[in-house]
């Protein structure tokens, strides 16, 4: 990525504090915008407030867990990638965050260009969803702009942009 | 320990669940010191190419950050070396105040029982004969209990004293509907094999553990 091009936008959930701020800070020299959040809760309302691409969400916090918060952000933003984040990884959990829409699992500690890329294959996968959704939405206006009124082209182009993540 | 076999497997299924906790803090500490180092590898990388970029504040900052993780990490590692020895002898001299500040150190490394406060003992660090590995089992047990009806964000108080019956551990702050973890077989034979009472104060929010100074060979 070049200073050119759009920052990928990061939230990033992580309970220890210090290792939140030393990754927030690398994979900003890396062209990536973060917005840490030390719980759950104040991850989920950053997400309410802005627009992300990727969530990395630790899996074990208090209060509200990994498995939580993945939920409740899939749940809400359609279009987020979550990638968990785990000091104690299990086959049972890794299976539990696929089931429940995570894109992947990485355990700590890793190395960063591990972390990278997978950060990069989440972002391709976010767009080529979103891609898809729309190249499916601009079919769907071709048909109908083919037989329908003015008035159903404009109510159809209004919905066009539904505010999904 | 061959008079207490299932008190044993108690104790044996604690060493692993505590392990496991152990090695989650380290690699967590092991986790942010690799991403410190990283950062400062970055940085002086980036100063290379844009020497004006160069901050030897944040450098020695994150420098500091190393070396406190990595205090941090010796910290845990004791942890796990104490409660490793804890099994050594299946009877031994244990001093109270020193097994209560493992078991909290332990609960300290678990996200959801941070807020363990020390109440101020009266000096003495009361001894008593018992069974060190399942003394700290059954500790644990109570503060994870302590913890899961306080939630994350409260804080139990700790303290020990002597008494005419023993050395009790009490457990302070638990809320009314606080229920106790004491009716699980497995508490049972705890309980049985350190010769222990469990007393639940609800009007007060207090757990307590007496303990006997010296179990009986017998039950022992």
């Amino acid at each position: 990525m070049t200073g050119e091009q759009k920052k990928v936008r990061l939230l990033m959930v992580d309970d220890n504090v210090k290792f939140l701020e030393m990754v927030s800070k690398r994979l900003g020299l890396k062209d990536f915008e973060v917005t840490a959040a030390d719980d759950g809760k104040k991850a989920i309302k950053a997400a309410g407030k802005g627009e992300f691409d990727i969530a990395l969400v630790d899996l074990r916090m208090p209060d509200l867990d990994g498995t939580e918060v993945l939920k409740i952000l899939k749940k809400k933003h359609k279009f987020l990638e979550v990638v968990i984040l785990t000091g104690h990884a299990t086959i049972d959990s890794a299976v539990e965050c696929t089931k429940l829409g995570a894109f992947d699992y990485l355990e700590k500690p890793y190395e960063f260009d591990q972390l990278l890329d997978v950060l990069k294959r989440a972002y391709e996968h976010r767009l080529r969803r979103k891609f898809e959704r729309d190249e499916k939405r601009l079919r769907d206006l071709e048909v109908l702009s083919m037989g329908s009124s003015p008035m159903a082209i404009l109510r159809a182009l209004m919905n066009l942009d539904d505010g999904e993540k | 320990m061959s008079a207490a076999p299932g008190a044993e497997g108690e104790g044996l299924l604690f060493l692993g669940k505590a392990t496991a906790v152990i090695s989650h803090s380290i690699k967590n500490v092991m986790a942010t010191v690799s991403e410190t180092a990283g950062l400062l590898g970055d940085l002086v990388a980036l100063a290379e190419r844009e020497p004006r970029r160069m901050d030897l504040k944040e450098l020695g900052t994150l420098g500091e950050t190393i070396v406190e993780e990595i205090q941090r990490g010796f910290q845990v590692v004791q942890l796990l070396n104490k409660l490793a020895h804890s099994g050594d002898q299946p009877v031994a001299d244990v001093d109270v105040e020193e097994a209560v500040a493992v078991v909290s150190s332990l609960g300290r490394c678990l996200a959801y029982c941070s807020g363990i406060t020390r109440l101020p003992s009266a000096g003495e660090h009361p001894r008593i004969h018992t069974r060190p590995l399942l003394l700290h089992d059954l500790l644990f047990r109570a503060l994870d209990a302590a913890f899961r009806a306080v939630g994350p964000d409260g804080e139990v108080k700790v303290g020990v004293e002597r008494g005419a019956d023993g050395v009790s551990i009490s457990v302070h702050g638990l809320p009314a509907g606080f229920r106790g973890i004491f009716e699980s077989p497995s508490v049972e034979l705890l309980k049985q094999a350190l010769q222990a009472r469990v007393l639940l104060d609800r009007e007060a929010g207090v757990l307590r553990l007496v303990l006997p100074e010296r179990i009986g060979e017998a039950r022992a």
